[in-house]
Order: structure tokens, then C-alpha cells, then sequence
């Protein structure tokens, strides 16, 4: 069975290779606001494991419809000879090159290639159109219309009606700002333009679920590794005593900082991998990391957890193993463990709420003078990273491959993620609590790529609704 | 299946061979330094007997300190949290452990093998969550490769001056103990082997007659057995002495060694299971590979750079009537095209023509033919939409018309925008590559002419 092959064309400048880029997620298509800038068809195959299930082609767009048109209509007969006469067409100027671009874009419809042609739904209907569908409805291939809305949809319904006339199916689809379901429904549609082609559409479509959990979870890796890393980052260096100790306490946090906002950016360079956004130039502020009261920084207060809340969640991982205790007593404690773990994890929340790092200063019998940056103790710090990560991941995995303006991760679009459910709140800082006292990371690193996972995988669902 | 030759070794081998070279030569170490412990605290030179009290501090006291030590230094970080300043303790037990003799072998080493080392060792500090169990049982295990090698080596040599000198024992000590209370001492601690090799539980006898006192001039008789005992008894604290180095040195250290491995090979399989970019390759293993991408990278012509152009504005003589082609129904209807030149240019359209769109090629070189024709003077604008982008058939059009033109006439190409239905000028992006094609052509009657929004 041959491989289904979709041949997107149109009119020069309508958005066929935004429409490729997006479902194809390759950003090295060239889109460019100047008619002509594909020049030459360029195939995009989706591969499963190797085997190819479809192949997307990228066409120059017509130039001299009108005459290419004419010359067949000249050798016209009956309706059952136009295809022949669209491949007259083609070997008989190809060595001319005086219809160069309908030669290119042509052929591979006339090698069973089905035909997406595309127009821009954001401008009117012009009658230049009418040549462009007559010779491929000439060439009785499978057919869709896309109306591709660049920028306003206000004409959608005039060209709707227009390529009704012409296409079986037509369909409206924003190549720049689709969701990922929309895409799949797109392919899905693809499917149905013939039979055979419906088995390996829906394998693609399948295949690029599957993908995109995988995406999801690899992310929530990248990112959970470098909470990881964040939480538990202590720097130990050599004192010299010549050196002044605040001197060295100064220069020690600020290498602690450049550690932090670095393992940072590593995560966001590694998520913009796994989603194929490595040409996207990135616009973020640096991790705010002031030394002290931290809920002055306008970031923190955004993806930051408020006093309230971290008092409760103290209270809660305090109370947790005071009612250890009661439950050992048989209850003979009245609950008084409960109270007392209660008290201390909200002391403990608060004590903690002071500063970045603790910069210290050791005598080592041995290995002499050190200072030493402990790991943040600030009970918001995980929350702000993660915070900030969501807010990354969920624009990286609704961004198109079309889209070719600077990835701004803008806090203010902070509302783009919904505040974190109470139970996952709960359970990450559990994970983050055993993570700082270093006990089983392992366990408490896999539970938070799940709960991550999760969120990602909501965050991003709930762009696309 | 075919595995490929990959050539060199990887970092992982190379340094992996680093570690068995490290830990060999530990073993030799130890080996070479407990032969010459044992020959230092067994020297006898016929004057003093050996003191059993020494060898025993020597051999067995420090060990005990050194495995209270190591059993510390294994202790797992959750039970360490929960003692104050135990995890201090923890790491200058681990600073001084002989296990960092392998930094010393490190600077003999090869530079590439250097190299190496310390791309690894800068990896796991990187991911110290990771590697920090693996270089904590690391040291351990080096260092327990060490000490069992030690006491092995200090047994031979024992062995070694049992067999090949005539050593003699005793017992001396400033602290208050009777020959009972040493016996005792000596047969708890014989209990292990006792049944196993009696002989290597040393008598009352054996005990009462081995005591000795230093000085030359120590009380003879009774209070100095030694020095009136038979040689050959003196010979006799032998087999509990090797019984000792073997049931509480070695074996506790084989045992320490055994641990180490165990936990360092757990420590390396919990740091290859979670290593950075391991649980992609299980990903790449277990989920279908799927890429939409292009094979080639390069199919397209970069973009080309919107800058504008710049054209002549035209000289046009007002009150004159001018032709009008209407590029695929441009613009409004026809009827109300007069009204709009007259208001938009300030003057009134003379023939309006129409081309391209749903004309045919007839028809579009019919127009030609009609303004070629025509009276000279008048300009020829050509309206067209600026949203459309200028096709070669477009192009085509108007160079076939420039060409059919008497010298002096002009061809102003007036792209025009949109504002719902009305029309307005057009975008600084549509124009510009009206004006980025029209140039590209290089005809001087070519003229693009940006309308003035409506004052």
C-alpha cells in the first residue's frame, strides 16, 4: 500500500508553509511575509519508528495560474481527459521552466499526491482564485479546502462558500495559533479524504498522542532533576584566611546564585528540546534571588506559596509526625503530638523565611578552613522554581512551530496556569520536604515527575480548551 | 546481532579501569604496609620477649576504633540526621579515611587517564544527588580494599617470622592485671575458634609463666615468670595470636570489604538508573520513535527584508484624464471608482480598464493593445490589491505593457489596502513588496505609489 502523501498548496503567500511548519513541529521552515519564499517542494514524512505513515509537501505557489489554465483549457475534450492534460501540462513545460513553480507544485499531485489547498481567511475572495481550483480539481485528486484565518477570521465564511464549490471538504484551520488537538483532528480529516489513507492517519494520530504524553513526562524529568538539584545545591570551597569572611560569604552567595539560575536555564534549554523549539529565542527574567525577605520580589509573590498557606503547610508536615507519636501512645497523648509537631513545623516555616543560603564558616581539624552555602531553606523557593517552570513548559507546549516572534515567558501571563490543586500542593511538598532532608530522594523524585507530569499534561489541555 | 567496534573505549570504561588500577594498587599497599607492621611489632631480638599485649593494642584495639568508625561513616543519612553533629563527624571520618589515597595515585597517573578522572568526578559533583552515595562508598570500599589487604599482609608476615625465626612471648603491662584476669580475657575472647583449635586457647599456665617485666633488674621468682620460663612455652601464645588477627582482623575486614562492594555496585546501580539522560535512552527503548521532521535542512530561500523602497512620485497634470486598469477587480465597484480617484488622487479616471483575476489572457492583451494605443501623455495607474501578493502573471502583464509604451508614460502601480469595505492604504508590510518586486523587474516607467489616507 502506498504511503498517503498531502501536497499543501495555494496561492503564493496564504500560509502553506506555516500550516507545514505546524504539523510537521519543524522550525526550520522558512516563512516569510515575501511571496516566493519556498522555492522548491520539500517533503516532511512522519515517521514511526522508522516507517513512514505520511508525507506532508511543502509547494511553491501558483504564479501563472490564469495561463497554465488557459493552455489546458485549449486542449480540452471531455472531463475525463484533464488529469492526462495536467501532465501533458507538466513534461511539456518543465524543460521549458516557463511555468516553473506549476510544474514543481503539480507533479506531486499527478504522482497521487492529495491536494490541501490552502487560502488565507483574513482577506476577501478574489477571482484570481478560480484558475488555482480549476486545475486541481483538473488533476481528480482527493481534496480539502483550509481556510487558514492570518491574523482576523472575518472573511472565512465568503471563502467557505467559495471553495465549497470546488473541495469536498473545507476546513478552517489557524496554522499559528492551533492546539495540539486541533492538529489532530486535522490529520484525522486528512484520513477521510480516501479510504486506504484512513489506517495509517489514524496510526499517526495515535503515534503523536503517545508522543506528546512522552514529551510531557520527559519534561516533567528535566524539570523535577533540576528541583532536585536546586533543593539540595550546598557549595563547599576553601577559606583563605587572608580573605575577609564577609568578603567571602558576599562572593560564596553570589556563586550559589549563578549555580541556581543556571541549573534553571539548563532545564528550560532541555524542555525546548524535547518539544523541537530550539531556534525559538527565549525572553525570561532571571530567577529573582534577593538575600533578603523574599516575598518582596514581585515573582515570588506571584508562583510563591503566601505566609498563610506555608504556615498551613508547615502545620500539616509538623502535624503529620506529632500524630505519628499520638498513634504510637495508643492515644494515651491526647493529641498532643499532633499539637506539638503542629507548632514546630509552623516555627520551623517561619525560622526558615529569612534568607537565601546560609554562608558558613568551618574549622576543619583537618581539611582546615571552609565556608560552605547551604541548601535554601525558604519553604517558597521550590514553589517559585516550579511555578516558573509550569508557566515555561505551558508556553513551549502550546507554541506552534509556526510561530516565529521571540517565546516571551511573561509573569504577568501568569494566569495562563491555574493555581495547583490542594492535594497536589500537599503531596509536592511532602516530595520537596524529603528531597531538602535528603531521604529517599529517589522515591520522592519519581513521585514528583508523576505529580509534574500531571500538571503539565493539565496545563497544557487547558490551553487548548 | 552486530555489535560496531565504537574504537576507543568510553569515559565510563576508561575510568572505570582507573578505579581497578586504584584499588590493586591499595591492595599492594596494604599488603606491603601490614608486612612491615607485622615485622615492626613482632621484631625480637633474643633480649625482650614479644609483648602479646602490643601486638593485640596494635592489631586489634585500632582496628576495633576503625570499624566503630567505618560502621559510622555507613550509616545511612536519615538515622545521621537525627544525631547532632553527626554528619559532620560523618565527612572528617571520610576526609581521613584511606580511601583518599587514591587522589595521591591520581597525580601519577597519565594525564589522558587524569583528564578523565576528572570529567567524571566534575559530572558527579554536578549531580552530587546521584554520585554522592557513589563517591561516599567508593572511599569506603577503597578503603576496606586497603585494610583487609593490611591485615592479609600483616598475617603473612607474622606467619612469616613464626615459621622462619624463634620468637618468644610475653605479656607485660603497667596496668593492674593478674594472670587470671588475662586468661579470662584471653579465653572470651578464644571462645570464636575454641572449638574449632583448642590449642589456640592459651592455658593458665601459659599465662602465669609468660609474664614479664622490662626492667633488668625486675623482681626474680615468682613476681617475673618470664624470665625463668621454658622457651619453648614462651613460643606457645602463637596460634591464638594468628587465631586472633584471623578471626578479628581479617575475616571482620573481609566481611567490612564484602559490605563495601555491595553497597558501592548498589550505589553504581542506583546512580546508572538515575544518571542524567538514562531515562531517555529506557524512553528510546520503550516508546515508538516518531519524527515529522524534514530529512534536508535547507529547501527555502531565506526571507528578504521588508525595507522600503524608494520611487519617484509622479508628475501628473491635474485636470487631465488618466487610464485606470483594475488588476483582478480591484478596488470598489467600477461606478464608484470615478468618485474615489477624484477624491483620493484629485483628479477623475478617464477609461477604466480590467485585467487579470476572471479576465482571460485574451482579454488582458486586448487591454494592452487599447492603452498602447491610446493618447500619450496620460498616466496608466494600475490598482491593484495590496493583500494579493504580485504573482509573475501580474509582473508579466506589466512588462509586456511597459514594453508596448511610447517613451515619457508612466506606470503607477497603486496597491490598495482595506478598511472593511472601504478602501484605504495599504500596510506598510503589503506595500513594501509591491515595491520589492516592481524593483526587482528594474523598469523606470514602474512607479509604486503609496495612497494618502483621506485627511
Amino acid at each position: 500500500m502506498s504511503v498517503p502523501v498531502f501536497a499543501v498548496v495555494g496561492h503564493p503567500n496564504k500560509g502553506k508553509s506555516s500550516i507545514v511548519a505546524t504539523l510537521a513541529y519543524d522550525d526550520s521552515v522558512m516563512i516569510g511575509s515575501e511571496p516566493g519564499t519556498t522555492i522548491d517542494c520539500r517533503e516532511y514524512p512522519m515517521r514511526v519508528d522508522g516507517e513512514v505513515l505520511y508525507v506532508l509537501t511543502d509547494t511553491p505557489g501558483f504564479q501563472r495560474a490564469r495561463k497554465a489554465l488557459a493552455w489546458m483549457t485549449e486542449r480540452e475534450t471531455n472531463a475525463a481527459e484533464h488529469p492526462d492534460i495536467v501532465g501533458q501540462f507538466v513534461s511539456e513545460h518543465r524543460p521549458l521552466d516557463d511555468f516553473p513553480d506549476e510544474c514543481r507544485l503539480l507533479q506531486p499531485l499527478l504522482d497521487g499526491a492529495g491536494v490541501l489547498y490552502v487560502v488565507d481567511g483574513s482577506v476577501p475572495y478574489g477571482p484570481e482564485y478560480e484558475a488555482e481550483m480549476k486545475i486541481l480539481r483538473w488533476t481528480g485528486r482527493p481534496s480539502m479546502g483550509l481556510i487558514n484565518p492570518i491574523g482576523s477570521a472575518e472573511f472565512v465564511e465568503s471563502w467557505r462558500a467559495a471553495l465549497g464549490q470546488y473541495f469536498s471538504v473545507v476546513r478552517v484551520f489557524d496554522a499559528v495559533h492551533s492546539d495540539f488537538q486541533k492538529r489532530l483532528d486535522l490529520l484525522s480529516a486528512f484520513g477521510e479524504l480516501q479510504e486506504s489513507w484512513r489506517a495509517p492517519l489514524a496510526r499517526a494520530v495515535e503515534a503523536l498522542k503517545n508522543d506528546r504524553s512522552r514529551k510531557a513526562e520527559q519534561s516533567a524529568r528535566y524539570v523535577a532533576d533540576s528541583l532536585v538539584d536546586m533543593l539540595t545545591l550546598r557549595i563547599e570551597e576553601p577559606h583563605a584566611r587572608f580573605e575577609s569572611e564577609s568578603r567571602a560569604k558576599e562572593n560564596l552567595l553570589k556563586k550559589f546564585k549563578e549555580r541556581l539560575s543556571r541549573m534553571e536555564r539548563k532545564a528550560r534549554d532541555r524542555v525546548e528540546e524535547v518539544y523541537e523549539q530550539k531556534s525559538a529565542h527565549r525572553i525570561e527574567t532571571e530567577l529573582p534571588l534577593l538575600d533578603h525577605d523574599l516575598f518582596s520580589s514581585e515573582t515570588w509573590k506571584i508562583f510563591g506559596l503566601s505566609r498563610i498557606q506555608l504556615t498551613g503547610l508547615g502545620a500539616v508536615g509538623g502535624g503529620a509526625i506529632g500524630g505519628m507519636v499520638d498513634i504510637a501512645a495508643g492515644g494515651t497523648s491526647f493529641l498532643l503530638g499532633t499539637a506539638i509537631g503542629s507548632a514546630t513545623g509552623v516555627a520551623a516555616s517561619f525560622a526558615a523565611q529569612r534568607s537565601l543560603s546560609k554562608i558558613k564558616i568551618l574549622n576543619q581539624p583537618i581539611a582546615g578552613r571552609r565556608i560552605v552555602a547551604e541548601p535554601v531553606e525558604h519553604p517558597n523557593f521550590p514553589h517559585v522554581v516550579f511555578g516558573r517552570a509550569r508557566l515555561h513548559h505551558a508556553v513551549v507546549s502550546r507554541r506552534t512551530h509556526a510561530q516565529r516572534d521571540d517565546m516571551s515567558i511573561d509573569e504577568a501571563a501568569h494566569s495562563e496556569i491555574s493555581a495547583l490543586a490542594a492535594d497536589r500542593l500537599r503531596r509536592l511538598e511532602v516530595c520537596f520536604s524529603k528531597i531538602r532532608k535528603k531521604r529517599k530522594i529517589g522515591e520522592a523524585t519519581e513521585d514528583m515527575i508523576e505529580l509534574i507530569r500531571d500538571q503539565f499534561t493539565d496545563d497544557t489541555a487547558a490551553g487548548s480548551s | 546481532m552486530h555489535v560496531a567496534d565504537l574504537g576507543d573505549p568510553s569515559l565510563g570504561a576508561r575510568c572505570s579501569k582507573f578505579q581497578r588500577i586504584s584499588v590493586v594498587l591499595l591492595i599492594v599497599a596494604g599488603i606491603v604496609a601490614g608486612w612491615l607492621a607485622a615485622r615492626t611489632v613482632l621484631s625480637y631480638d633474643g633480649s625482650d620477649p614479644v609483648n602479646v599485649v602490643d601486638v593485640l593494642a596494635i592489631f586489634l584495639g585500632a582496628q576495633f576504633l576503625l570499624l566503630a568508625g567505618l560502621v559510622f561513616t555507613m550509616l545511612p543519612p536519615d538515622l545521621l540526621q537525627k544525631i547532632p553533629g553527626a554528619e559532620g563527624l560523618q565527612d572528617l571520618l571520610r576526609s581521613i579515611s584511606p580511601g583518599n589515597l587514591r587522589t595521591l595515585l591520581f597525580k601519577w597517573l597519565p594525564a589522558s587517564v587524569r583528564s578523565d578522572a576528572a570529567d567524571l568526578l566534575s559530572r558527579g559533583r554536578y549531580h552530587h544527588v546521584v554520585f554522592g552515595r557513589v563517591e561516599k562508598w567508593g572511599i569506603i570500599f577503597s578503603a576496606q580494599s586497603f585494610a583487609a589487604a593490611f591485615y592479609a599482609g600483616a598475617l603473612a608476615g607474622c606467619l612469616y617470622l613464626i615459621v622462619f625465626s624463634d620468637l618468644a612471648f610475653g605479656w607485660s603491662t603497667t596496668l593492674e592485671a593478674d594472670a587470671e584476669g588475662i586468661h579470662q580475657l584471653t579465653t572470651v575472647m578464644s571462645s570464636p575458634w575454641a572449638p574449632l583449635v583448642p590449642h589456640a586457647v592459651p592455658s593458665l599456665h601459659l599465662v602465669r609463666h609468660s609474664r614479664h617485666f622490662r626492667m633488668e633488674f625486675g623482681p626474680p621468682g615468682p613476681e617475673n615468670p618470664a624470665r625463668d620460663a621454658d622457651p619453648e612455652l614462651l613460643g606457645e601464645w602463637w596460634p591464638f595470636l594468628v587465631a586472633c588477627m584471623v578471626f578479628y582482623g581479617l575475616l571482620p575486614r573481609l566481611l567490612s570489604y564484602g559490605v563495601a562492594r555491595w553497597r558501592y555496585q548498589a550505589a553504581l546501580h542506583y546512580g546508572i538508573l538515575h544518571a542524567p539522560g538514562v531515562s531517555d535512552v529506557f524512553d528510546r527503548l520503550n516508546r515508538s520513535m516518531v519524527r515529522t521532521r524534514a530529512d534536508d535542512s535547507v529547501g527555502s530561500r531565506p526571507g528578504v527584508s521588508n525595507e522600503d523602497c524608494e520611487f519617484p512620485d509622479p508628475v501628473l497634470a491635474s485636470g487631465q484624464r488618466h487610464m485606470f486598469i483594475r488588476w483582478a477587480e480591484a478596488g470598489q465597484g467600477a461606478d464608484r471608482f470615478h468618485d474615489w480617484a477624484l477624491a483620493h488622487l484629485g483628479f477623475t479616471s478617464g477609461d477604466v480598464f480590467s485585467a487579470g483575476g476572471s479576465a482571460s489572457i485574451q482579454e488582458d492583451e486586448q487591454t494592452i493593445e487599447s492603452i498602447a494605443t491610446a493618447e500619450e501623455g496620460s498616466a496608466i495607474f494600475f490598482v491593484c490589491s495590496a493583500w494579493e501578493p504580485p504573482v509573475a502573471e501580474c509582473m508579466d502583464f506589466l512588462s509586456s505593457l511597459s514594453s508596448r509604451l511610447a517613451d515619457g508614460r508612466t506606470i503607477v502601480i497603486l496597491p490598495l489596502g482595506r478598511s472593511g469595505k472601504d478602501i484605504a492604504p495599504p500596510s506598510p508590510n503589503n506595500l513594501s513588496q509591491w515595491q520589492h518586486r516592481v524593483q526587482k523587474i528594474g523598469d523606470p516607467r514602474l512607479v509604486v505609489k503609496r495612497i494618502e489616507p483621506e485627511p
